[in-house]
């Protein structure tokens, strides 16, 4: 039993390493083997690339791949952390309301940012858009959540329809903007609307890295009272889980990530429904292990829509967000049937 | 010994309960009883500290409840509530063991474990460890979250007392086993362990309660032994029915019929 636990680990590493290797070789350009050794060796020794191959590789290619694997490792996270805090299965940061905010606060900067003086803008400019994807998330989720929370059972259609109409508020707000844009930025806005990895660097990286260290103590802290969590809020206060503070730490990591992701690179649905799904099968519902899993599985996935999102009309490119939202929404569906099924049943 | 001082206690400006005073003593089984609506679970879940009464104090033998941390408290006071499903597929083993997390913070120890195995004996469901909670009939996965509390708080240090709070939990249990139930709790009867449990059945709490305590309209109503308050009148002002209590030969305890 536990061999076959952890033998789930090392093959999915396995297939991690794998889907990363391709996602790096292929897309608009092909880039073999030994370019990206020379590239490597170039970098490491000081010296500008030899090619426009090594340049695509050091300066697209291998950003976009490592923020699209700790993005999906994140998204896969952060449905976890919602799952377990509203006991189910069925939400996600783009169900609810959480992503469709945070591009909401991320569009406002997006268009508006041209009126603010320049002297400014070099100041808080990078941080304006993140800063501002947190204050539309926070507020989704918190309407969300005190919404959904306020009635004396909370049913999974009040939470789906409250998060419905929190999403709308948000992708309609999203629409103002564009209308309010001028064409080139209506155009990114609109591709960005569905999530796309494309304009992914190295700065990013750096930031989501950063995200992901915290995500992962945050984690190691979090998998018990999820735990706890699963037998109902009541009995989790019983077991010692100082409930305020719990839902307010893990709103409060939940919004940062979802935000920090949303503002680099759209909205990605359904992401934290597919893999939590998925993991759950492989190693049952335990957290301790069902957020490292989620994380290995969440990137392989992400990766493997983002080669599809490239490959598959290349040279031109499909927004990810069209391919998750294409597999997860017939997921989405599935769950949601099974759950009324069991519901209507009892 | 757990003691409640002038409790009060509403919801939205409706009272549920007043001017509640009482003292359960460890060693002993205490049993409320009550129509539906008197104010029983709310009682229970102010005694366990889930709610706030809105006035009056509560003490256990650790302090006053509002003070002791939460994480204290866990490791000696146990609740089985009467809501329990789970909305994702969870290993028995699983669910009884994390009765153990007060005690631990990232791994559990071997006492941990062994007291887990422990606690599945004790309840006869080891045979049941590997299954999915959630495909488990209502009476098994009952026992199964008594057997998660009764690890929570199965071994403490020497002479903490203790404290174990059960909601109707002869609910979905079929005869035999709401009678294995109550055994396994009179079994647990130590100086150190206070249970209170609330009970719909007159016919239990003659036979298994040390102390009876009746709730109407938020009130309590009468409390003491259950043979020496209990009588058709008493019946009658509770529940507004009329009963007959009669005595069985070679019997040690009297039956209700209504």
């Amino acid at each position: 039993m536990i061999q076959k636990k952890s033998s789930i680990y090392i093959v999915s590493s396995i297939v991690l390493i794998v889907v990363v290797l391709a996602s790096i070789q292929y897309g608009a350009v092909l880039i073999s083997n030994q370019q990206m050794l020379d590239a490597c060796m170039h970098f490491f020794q000081g010296k500008t690339p030899s090619s426009i191959y090594e340049g695509v590789f050091l300066q697209i290619r291998l950003p976009r791949v490592i923020l699209c694997a700790l993005s999906g490792g994140i998204l896969a996270v952060s449905g976890v952390y919602m799952q377990g805090l509203f006991r189910n299965p069925l939400v996600e940061p783009g169900i609810i309301g959480t992503s469709a905010g945070a591009a909401f606060g991320a569009s406002i900067v997006f268009v508006l940012a041209v009126y603010l003086p320049i002297e400014w803008k070099a100041l808080v400019g990078p941080l304006l858009v993140p800063l501002f994807a947190f204050l539309g998330a926070t507020l989704a989720t918190f309407l969300v959540y005190s919404i959904s929370k306020s009635q004396q059972k909370t049913s999974i259609l009040s939470i789906l329809l409250v998060g419905l109409a929190i999403n709308s508020l948000g992708l309609s707000g999203m629409g103002f903007m564009t209308y309010l844009a001028r064409d080139p930025q209506a155009r990114s806005i609109n591709f960005w609307n569905l999530g796309t990895f494309s304009g992914a660097n190295w700065q990013q990286v750096s930031i989501v890295t950063i995200l992901g260290i915290f995500v992962f103590f945050a984690s190691t802290q979090f998998a018990k009272p999820l735990n706890a969590m699963l037998l109902g809020e009541e009995e989790a206060a019983y077991l010692g889980v100082d409930l305020k503070k719990f839902r307010r730490k893990i709103l409060i990591v939940n919004t940062l990530m979802v935000a920090i992701i949303t503002s680099f690179i759209g909205i990605i649905g359904f992401i934290g429904l597919i893999v939590p799904h998925i993991v759950r099968q492989l190693v049952g519902s335990d957290h301790k292990k069902l957020l490292p899993a989620s994380v290995i599985i969440g990137a392989t996935i992400l990766l493997l829509a983002d080669l599809v999102a490239r490959l598959l009309l290349a040279p031109a490119e499909i927004p990810i967000g069209i391919i998750t939202s294409m597999v997860g929404a017939p997921i989405f569906i599935i769950l949601l049937k099974k759950q009324l099924f069991i519901k209507s049943d009892a | 010994m757990l003691k409640l001082e002038n409790i009060f206690y509403n919801i939205r400006e409706k009272s549920i309960l007043e001017n509640i005073n009482l003292t359960f003593e460890p060693g002993k089984i205490h049993m409320i009883l009550g129509p539906n609506g008197s104010g029983k679970t709310s009682l229970l879940k102010i005694a366990s500290g889930q709610v706030d009464a809105h006035q009056g104090k509560v003490w256990y033998a650790q302090g006053l409840l509002s003070q002791i941390d939460l994480k204290q408290i866990a490791r000696y006071r146990g609740y089985l509530s009467q809501q329990n499903n789970i909305p994702f597929p969870l290993k028995v083993e699983a669910l009884v063991s994390m009765g153990r997390y007060p005690h631990f913070d990232f791994q559990p120890s071997k006492k941990d474990v062994e007291i887990v195995q422990e606690v599945l004996e004790k309840l006869d469901i080891n045979h049941l460890t590997q299954r999915d909670y959630t495909t488990l009939s209502g009476g098994e996965q009952q026992r199964v979250q008594f057997a998660r509390v009764l690890a929570q708080i199965w071994e403490t240090k020497e002479g903490t007392i203790r404290y174990l709070f059960l909601d109707e939990p002869l609910n979905n249990l079929d005869m035999q086993y709401q009678k294995y139930l109550l055994e396994t709790i009179k079994s647990l009867i130590t100086p150190n362990l206070v249970i209170i449990m609330i009970i719909h059945d007159l016919n239990w709490a003659f036979a298994y309660a040390d102390e009876v305590y009746f709730m109407k309209e938020g009130q309590l109503f009468a409390n003491g032994h259950p043979l020496k308050i209990v009588d058709e009148l008493l019946i009658s002002n509770v529940f507004h029915i009329a009963s007959k209590i009669i005595q069985v030969p070679n019997q040690p305890h009297p039956v209700v019929v209504y």
